[in-house]
């Protein structure tokens, strides 16, 4: 359960800072179903303001002056960024502009609720002399903590904007996207921009208003609005959708249930016939029994989790595709069970490292920084040399696009940390970020030359 | 009887002692004699008989006696007939042989010569002969041969000739009639041949009292007179003419442009022309007007094309431009407005913008700055296509992770070199590269 917020100390807001003020920022989202506050200021019960994700997924903006702002659109996509924007000016005449909210660059004009402040009413939010928060939200005493990413936060008081400062209209695409250079914004006293691509307490707006890590462990993610990676999916991440934890912005995963044999799914997959991509998994072993982790064809995520599919048993459910590596060093593919693969038991904080060349259906095993097991080469293309090699089976030639799975198949708790490229295993940065001539992703290990990051740009190069 | 020679004289003949020694035999003879018989010789009272008392040599001006004449013994010859001592005709008149003079004639001498119409010989006393000065009429009846000698008046020379021996040229002396000039021509074998006068040493040549050079000039140079005779070599004067200064005008075709054309010597109202370089066509200026000796301020309307500028002054004298100095184009022009390209991801790869322009020729795209190619902290990392003005990058920015906005200025060059710069600006942007993970 996320714990993280940010604090800063604020100068004596003015009436002005009160009435207008705009609060940008790109989040990824994690978690669904929970209350998450993004901005939130509480000093009393008649003294507080909130910007969060309510447990409905919908975006809501409370403020004890008056002002309770839910919007009908839910938010509960783990696998992108939302720019969101919420901008308040109670100075206007007309009462439904003195509360915009902007969701990738298009004003949300539909509203569960939409009561809006008195003209010229202070906000609680901004005009306040307690601290404000990022990351968490205190209603009747019960913190309320945002699970995700967040970058390229801004807050502007006593100025107020739309969201084209922040983002625009890629003209190629179509796609909003993150204005990394924001010009001609005035940011007020108490404004700033935090998290600008890095996890630096730095103020990057012409303040000085530095942020505090005020709770819990704020770590950096390559992961952001130009360039999204892959995680596991809290859509797809166990039988009847309850028993199995994913924690760390979702690059972590383990079994809540002895029952459920799958527990998560990434978020993106790899298409099949095109690109080579690495990725590496770290065992936090609880059990160290029959745990597995490789990829899975994605055609079949609903069967899987809906029918908690054993994947981890080579002879069950065979016609769905996969290619698996479990704790005694096994191959598995559908139908097969490969003893003699050569890799070797697991341990605990061993690294499994997969490529997987999409090209030539050929997938490698690696674990930490020895030899590619069966002497596999990932460079060696399409003669596939000591490859897990399924590209002339009916599962990969029937399957259109794999993604990274973890799971096992017995009883246990067994943990997984994914790394396809933030660096990160959980909360605990790689030790040694190997060479990777993609540019993209940062690794424990050397990444196989020609292989890439399964994120946005390394499913783009 | 016609004699040759000595006249004889009836009972007067010579006679000429000889004073013997008792040992000399020869002795000269005071007149020549033709033989031995021609004379008596007569020793102490004895005839000697010729041939046996005596005998000739020397062509008989010696006698050589057989028996050397005693001394105080009387010796004594008479001479019957002497040797003919001077030429004598032959049966056509013509002296044979002669007895040289060596000396200079005495007066009393005489000298024979033939009465032609008396068609016999007379004798004439030297004395008696004309001088040649006296003679009004002298002829050479064939080639005077001076022999080395000069012509001159008997002291000073006036002619002095000098032979060769291999000579087949010579000059001839031709006097003339009336209105007509006498000549001193080359004649001879060759059928050409040059005159030469050769004054001595540094002495000139005077002609007519003109004074020639006795040197050669330079090349190009003309004889000129200092109004006093005296000729020397020197340069042609050249005229002050005007020239038309290499300086280059680019005007618009078929529209009346003034323009100042700049050179020296200009003056009054000259007469301007514009000749087209490919073809010769003349067009004549709008107008001319003189600022100064350097200038001329013109109106000119030209079609499509480069002119040579001719400039013809009022007094005749003309220049013109070694070089086309006038174009006559239009000029290129950019079609992209100038300004942003546009914001561009930085390292991007591809085809970061094109502009665009045109001209009348072919154009080409450069860059004037140094900002937009170029691999630099400070550059964008771009290639320009000079032909199609297309901006690439494999990479946009380079190096460079911030935000930047490049501001360079991009030229076009016509095929005339006609030029127009534009300025213009492409941003970097950079994608966001991470972000905060609340855990």
């Amino acid at each position: 359960m996320a714990s993280t917020y940010l604090t800063y100390t604020q100068s004596s807001p003015s009436t002005a800072e009160g009435q207008k003020f705009t609060l940008s920022m790109w989040v990824k989202k994690s978690k669904n179903g929970s209350t998450q506050g993004l901005w939130g200021n509480t000093y009393s019960n008649t003294h507080r303001g909130y910007i969060y994700f309510s447990d409905d997924d919908t975006l809501r903006y409370y403020d004890s002056a008056g002002t309770n702002y839910a919007t009908t659109h839910k938010f509960r996509d783990p696998s992108g960024w939302y720019h969101i924007v919420v901008a308040v000016d109670t100075t206007l005449a007309t009462s439904g502009d003195r509360i915009k909210m902007y969701k990738n660059g298009e004003r949300i004009t539909n509203f569960g609720t939409s009561t809006a402040p008195s003209q010229n009413d202070t906000m609680k939010l901004a005009n306040t002399t307690n601290t404000p928060t990022m990351g968490r939200m205190v209603e009747a005493g019960t913190s309320y903590y945002f699970d995700g990413i967040i970058s390229h936060a801004h807050l502007t008081q006593g100025y107020v904007y739309d969201a084209t400062p922040f983002g625009e209209t890629d003209s190629t695409t179509g796609n909003w996207k993150i204005k990394t250079a924001v010009t001609g914004v005035t940011y007020g006293t108490n404004g700033f921009w935090w998290l600008k691509d890095s996890i630096a307490t730095t103020d990057h707006s012409s303040n000085s208003n530095a942020f505090s890590v005020a709770g819990g462990t704020l770590t950096k993610t390559e992961d952001c609005p130009d360039n999204v990676f892959a995680t596991f999916s809290p859509l797809n991440h166990d039988h009847a959708n309850a028993n199995a934890t994913l924690q760390n912005a979702n690059t972590l995963a383990y079994g809540g249930d002895n029952n459920s044999y799958n527990y998560s799914v990434s978020t993106l997959g790899m298409p099949k016939g095109n690109g080579k991509f690495y990725f590496e998994a770290k065992y936090l072993s609880y059990d160290g029994v029959e745990a597995a982790v490789g990829i899975v064809d994605m055609d079949y995520v609903s069967e899987l989790f809906f029918e908690n599919r054993p994947l981890a048993s080579a002879a069950n459910t065979t016609t769905i595709g996969r290619v698996l590596l479990n704790a005694n060093g096994r191959s598995i593919i559908a139908g097969t069970e490969n003893a003699s693969y050569g890799f070797g038991s697991w341990a605990n904080n061993d690294i499994i490292c997969m490529a997987c060349d999409m090209e030539n259906g050929a997938f490698y095993f690696r674990k930490n920084n020895g030899s590619w097991a069966n002497s596999g080469d990932p460079t060696s293309g399409s003669t596939r040399t000591g490859a897990i090699d399924i590209h002339s089976t009916t599962p990969w030639d029937r399957s259109t696009h794999w993604g990274v799975w973890a799971g096992d198949n017995e009883t246990g708790y067994d943990k997984f940390a994914l790394n396809t490229g933030n660096g990160y295993f959980g909360t605990t940065a790689v030790s040694s970020a190997g060479t990777n001539a993609s540019g993209i992703g940062i690794f424990e290990y050397n990444v196989p030359a020609g292989y890439t990051a399964l994120s946005t740009k390394g499913l783009n190069l | 009887m016609a004699y040759i020679g000595r006249t004889p004289h009836s009972g007067s003949y010579e006679k000429q002692l000889i004073t013997g020694d008792s040992s000399t035999t020869t002795f000269s003879l005071d007149f020549s004699v033709g033989n031995n018989a021609s004379l008596i010789v007569s020793t102490n009272g004895t005839i000697l008989e010729p041939d046996v008392g005596y005998s000739l040599s020397g062509g008989g001006s010696n006698i050589v006696f057989n028996s050397a004449p005693q001394t105080g013994h009387r010796t004594y010859v008479v001479f019957l007939g002497i040797a003919r001592d001077v030429d004598y005709l032959d049966s056509v008149g013509i002296i044979t042989t002669r007895t040289e003079l060596a000396e200079v004639a005495a007066a009393n001498d005489l000298l024979l010569l033939y009465d032609t119409s008396a068609g016999v010989l007379k004798k004439i006393q030297r004395s008696n002969v004309a001088e040649v000065v006296a003679d009004t009429t002298p002829q050479l009846g064939g080639m005077l041969d001076v022999n080395g000698q000069a012509i001159g008046d008997g002291t000073l020379e006036l002619i002095k000739f000098t032979e060769t021996a291999s000579a087949v040229n010579e000059i001839t002396v031709t006097n003339a009639a009336t209105s007509n000039g006498p000549e001193i021509s080359a004649t001879g074998g060759d059928t050409n041949i040059d005159l030469k006068l050769t004054p001595k040493a540094t002495g000139k040549l005077v002609l007519d009292g003109l004074s020639f050079p006795n040197a050669d000039g330079s090349a190009n140079q003309f004889l000129k007179t200092d109004g006093s005779g005296n000729l020397s070599f020197a340069a042609v004067p050249e005229p002050t003419l005007p020239t038309v200064a290499n300086v280059s005008h680019t005007i618009a075709p078929a529209t009346a442009t003034s323009i100042n054309i700049t050179g020296t010597n200009f003056s009054g109202i000259p007469s301007v022309e514009f000749i087209k370089s490919d073809t010769g066509a003349i067009t004549s200026s709008n107008t001319v007007s003189l600022t100064n000796a350097t200038t001329l301020a013109v109106n000119v309307t030209l079609a499509l094309g480069t002119y040579y500028v001719r400039i013809e002054l009022e007094n005749g004298r003309a220049a013109r431009s070694t070089n086309a100095i006038v174009t006559s184009s239009t000029a290129p022009t950019f079609s992209t407005s100038a300004g942003s390209l546009g914001t561009i991801e930085g390292n991007f790869s591809g085809t970061v913008a094109t502009v665009a322009g045109s001209s009348d020729s072919t154009i080409a795209f450069s860059e004037t700055t140094s900002v937009l190619v170029g691999n630099s902290g400070s550059q964008a990392n771009c290639a320009l296509n000079s032909a199609t003005g297309a901006i690439t990058t494999t990479d946009f920015g380079g190096s460079s992770t911030t935000p930047t906005t490049y501001t360079f200025t991009l030229r076009i060059t016509d095929a005339e070199s006609q030029t127009v710069d534009r300025q213009f600006t492409l941003t970097s942007v950079f994608g966001a590269t991470g972000g905060g993970q609340f855990n």
